[in-house]
């Protein structure tokens, strides 16, 4: 059988270092130290965009969700007795004022899946493996596509997706179980695989 | 349980782990274990393949991001307001609470003045003496004296004047050390009630208290 390579570590892996640099940074935040608060800013806000970029194309929507979220940072950083990672605990924040922000945002907004179908019906476009890959993660519901891209964008282990997603870990194996199978039936083809039953 | 069922155990635990190893944060244990069981299982190699291939995928996305520059003015803009606003209410709190503090003590202050003339005022017979009659205690107090008052500090002298003339008042002694003013009528005032003079300075906004200084009882 042909050797699998295993798995580089994730690009934007938070090593330990980074996470006290983090929280040396949140210490001043709570300081009220408005230069701590912008590097924390700069250093989350790509995560943050691409994170909360699964949850709605709205680039409005994705900065209100990033200022909430800092917002909470900047009151709360006080608050933070490290018993999480601080990525941990500012992308849970995110989660949660995302989901409010596209709720707040539902009328006007157009949803991801609603997007995807679009871009679908331009071939040149739909031929593109992350566009494709996109649209398949659109078909997923909102706790599965971002179960999924807390685990493969973010990087972030089960026990964390709990803490984030403020669930049990049972339920996040649940949640990537359903978008793994829902996944190998929308793209079959993606790893030059045949879908088969794995449940 | 039969090997059959410890194979379909590991199948089923191996598929379960695959996106954890995938993305590097399973254990060494778990990575062990997967890999074992990839070795023998095609179905196992194949979703570990999708999954990989997911994840690169997903890393390589577009991100639709902002100007992490412009975003953070926004909300600089907007903590800036905050803490205006914060301040103005402090400020607004604060006075509040200085004229808040103000009332109370007055209010308080009233309180005591009341129950202090109800305390006084209630001699039935029964009663007798009150034993906790404190400003009329003593005998500082000339006899021909009608009224025992206190008084506004912030009343002027003017003030005091109009205001003894109007009743036809005069002071007779005081204040003493506990500011009591002792009020007696001029003497070609017509004749008039105590009660009605006392009730007339209780009236008025500079006296703070007013008693007949035999507890109602008619003189004149």
């Amino acid at each position: 059988m042909q050797a699998i390579a295993m798995t580089s570590p994730r690009p934007d892996q938070a090593p330990f270092s980074t996470n006290n640099c983090d929280v040396a940074l949140l210490r001043q935040v709570a300081a009220g130290d408005r230069a701590a608060f912008e590097s924390l800013y700069n250093g989350y806000f790509g995560r943050l965009s691409r994170f909360l970029g699964r949850l709605t194309p709205r680039r409005e929507v994705i900065e209100e969700a990033i200022n909430d979220t800092f917002w909470i940072v900047w009151q709360k950083a006080g608050d933070f007795r490290g018993s999480s990672l601080v990525s941990t605990w500012i992308i849970g924040i995110a989660y949660r004022r995302g989901l409010m922000a596209l709720r707040r945002n539902a009328s006007a907004s157009m949803n991801a899946m609603a997007e995807a179908e679009e871009r679908g019906h331009e071939p040149a476009v739909a031929e593109e493996r992350q566009d494709w890959v996109s649209q398949g993660l659109a078909h997923l519901p909102i706790e599965q596509r971002s179960t999924l891209e807390l685990a493969y964008y973010l990087g972030h282990s089960c026990q964390e997706i709990a803490q984030i997603m403020d669930c049990s870990v049972g339920t996040v194996k649940a949640r990537m179980f359903h978008a793994r199978v829902k996944l190998r039936n929308l793209l079959p083809t993606l790893g030059g695989s045949v879908p088969g039953d794995h449940s | 349980m039969s090997s059959f069922d410890e194979r379909f155990a590991d199948h089923r635990e191996a598929w379960e782990l695959i996106p954890w190893v995938v993305n590097g944060t399973a254990t060494e244990q778990e990575r062990a274990l997967v890999h074992a069981h990839l070795a023998d299982c095609a179905d196992c190699t194949s979703e570990f393949r999708f999954q990989s291939e997911l994840r690169t995928a997903v890393l390589g996305t577009s991100t639709p991001v902002a100007d992490a520059s412009a975003s953070f003015l926004k909300l600089s803009t907007r903590l800036d307001s905050a803490s205006a606003a914060a301040a103005t209410y402090r400020r607004r709190f604060a006075t509040f609470t200085g004229r808040r503090t103000l009332l109370a003590v007055v209010a308080l202050e009233a309180v005591f003045v009341i129950g202090l003339s109800t305390a006084l005022s209630v001699r039935g017979p029964t009663l007798g003496v009150a034993a906790y009659r404190t400003l009329g205690a003593g005998a500082e107090f000339p006899r021909h004296a009608t009224i025992r008052a206190v008084l506004d500090p912030a009343l002027s002298l003017s003030e005091l004047q109009a205001m003894l003339a109007e009743l036809q008042l005069q002071i007779v002694a005081g204040p003493s050390a506990s500011g009591v003013f002792s009020l007696a009528p001029e003497a070609s005032a017509p004749s008039a009630s105590t009660a009605q003079t006392v009730s007339e300075l209780r009236s008025r906004t500079g006296v703070r208290f007013a008693e007949p200084t035999d507890g109602g009882t008619e003189r004149r």
